[in-house]
């Protein structure tokens, strides 16, 4: 056989062990498939398609002064489907990621190599997380904020739409890191999505009984970012920082649960 | 490697050992791709390497199991019954790459198909209940343990022959068979180096004598298997 001397070896230490590598294949996954043009695909015939239809085919069929506040209404209504939409795609994306690999026996061949088990998990979130975001939010955000330029014949303000996207996107990161978490603690799909979905429901619910007994809990709920990329777009004061603090903290608790409970998992 | 070894259906067996390779060396590129073709022709899947592993048998899976686990040229190859669940040809193919691997790495395996073992060990440990049994090189198993015993086949009157070869000091027992023209004897020996240089030449004192076999006697190592851990018990 051939020497080693040529090959360089890899020096990662500690949880970063294995973690380029794993990344790279996470990207692939991504990038190297036809996910990214799939998802792009449907997520711009869902949104932009029906902002196309606002914006350029009603018109026609009903025509009339636009109100004044069109774009911030018209934005208000897309920001909402696009919370709803890009939550859906990640429950559906994630939730075998790695209940999926664990079932099938090809998490236990990564983890016979040099892998870190907090790589395993960091490499999944980043990866899925850059992903979901480009096609889900970010593309999406440029094409709405290219179709109300044009359909307006003047560049609208891109700072409060970045900052409805910011949000946009914490709100999609935190039930990534939830689905993440509970494939590392459950074995099988059932579980993950009936609880991903528990949560993405209940919240409304929970909303509704104390928004007048306790508001303050009801702007710290996570199913708030949505709301406040509605006060961000208009470029207006929010009412409370709460769901941003607190989705922030669960967020980073998920992901630290989803490597604690997976440096337990026995293969 | 598992006894059977997973990965990614939707990754050819290039894109695989791209992968594993990629966990102990950061470059260059074209060293990573050189060592990749390099196990894909020590496992024999050189022409299959850029097919998705969904299509793959159960001998094309263990064979990239064994080269996914090579990458890196490790020392020891631990491989958890290589063989196991496969069809003849794709045992074959297995132990064929077992054959070439032990000339540049230790390989540690187990299994319950002895055939193989001959086949392809040098040394054996047979365990039962998790105790070692025993542990060996493959030829003095087979060879026997505390005795030599000489096997030969002779025709003609062998009764003066064996009379002289008992009488030895370094001969402990002397087992004959007869046959209908054919004498067999085993003649178990305490000294083996006396024995491989002067029992032949007893024989062949008679004259009369034609010896049709001779050597020592080799087991079957299933034979050793069951006379050690015995009939009826789990290996």
């Amino acid at each position: 056989m051939a020497e080693n001397v040529i090959l360089r070896p890899v020096v990662e230490q500690g949880w970063r062990c294995g973690f380029a590598n794993l990344l790279r294949l996470e990207n692939q996954r991504w990038w190297s498939t036809r996910r990214w043009w799939v998802q792009c695909l449907v997520m711009s015939v869902i949104l932009n398609g029906l902002l196309a239809y606002g914006l350029w085919i009603n018109p026609l069929l009903e025509p009339g002064e636009r109100p004044p506040d069109f774009v911030a209404g018209t934005l208000d209504v897309i920001l909402i489907w696009m919370s709803i939409l890009s939550v859906l795609n990640t429950l559906f994306i994630v939730q075998g990621a790695i209940i999926g690999e664990k079932q099938s026996g090809v998490a236990a061949w990564i983890l016979s190599a040099p892998v870190s088990r907090s790589a395993f998990i960091i490499a999944k979130f980043i990866g899925n997380a850059v992903g979901l975001l480009a096609t889900a939010i970010w593309l999406q955000g440029l094409l709405i904020y290219v179709q109300f330029s044009v359909s307006e014949g003047r560049l609208l303000p891109i700072l409060p739409i970045v900052t409805a996207l910011l949000l946009q996107s914490q709100y999609l990161l935190f039930y990534l890191a939830l689905v993440i978490m509970l494939g590392a603690f459950f074995a099988s799909r059932a579980p993950v999505l009936v609880i991903a979905f528990a949560v993405l429901i209940g919240q409304p619910f929970i909303d509704n009984l104390v928004m007048e007994s306790a508001p303050w809990l009801s702007w710290a709920l996570p199913a708030k970012l949505p709301e406040l990329a509605r006060f961000a777009h208009r470029w207006e004061p929010m009412p409370s920082y709460s769901s941003i603090v607190v989705a922030l903290a669960l967020t980073s608790v998920f992901l630290t649960l989803a490597i604690w409970r997976f440096r337990r998992e026995e293969f | 490697m598992p006894q059977d070894p997973r990965f990614y259906e939707h990754m050819t067996a290039r894109e695989t050992l791209r992968f594993k390779a990629r966990f102990f060396y950061a470059g260059p590129k074209e060293c990573i791709e050189d060592r990749v073709s390099e196990m894909l022709e020590l496992v024999g899947l050189a022409e299959k390497a850029d097919r998705p592993i969904k299509g793959f048998s159960g001998g094309e899976r263990q064979r990239l199991g064994i080269a996914q686990a090579q990458v890196n040229y490790p020392d020891l190859l631990i491989l958890d019954e290589p063989a196991a669940g496969l069809d003849p040809l794709g045992r074959r193919d297995v132990l064929e790459v077992m054959q070439r691997l032990r000339q540049h790495t230790t390989i540690f395996y187990s299994t319950h198909i002895l055939d193989d073992v001959q086949q392809v060990s040098d040394t054996v440990a047979i365990m039962n209940r998790g105790e070692l049994l025993v542990q060996a090189p493959l030829d003095q198993l087979l060879t026997g343990r505390a005795h030599t015993i000489y096997v030969l086949t002779l025709m003609g009157d062998a009764r003066a022959a064996q009379a002289r070869v008992e009488h030895q000091e370094w001969v402990s027992t002397v087992r004959v068979t007869a046959d209908v023209d054919q004498t067999r004897w085993e003649v178990r020996v305490t000294d083996d180096d006396i024995a491989g240089s002067e029992l032949l030449r007893l024989v062949l004192e008679d004259k009369n004598l034609r010896v049709v076999e001779f050597g020592t006697k080799k087991y079957e190592l299933e034979d050793i298997f069951v006379d050690i851990v015995g009939k009826g018990q789990n290996g």
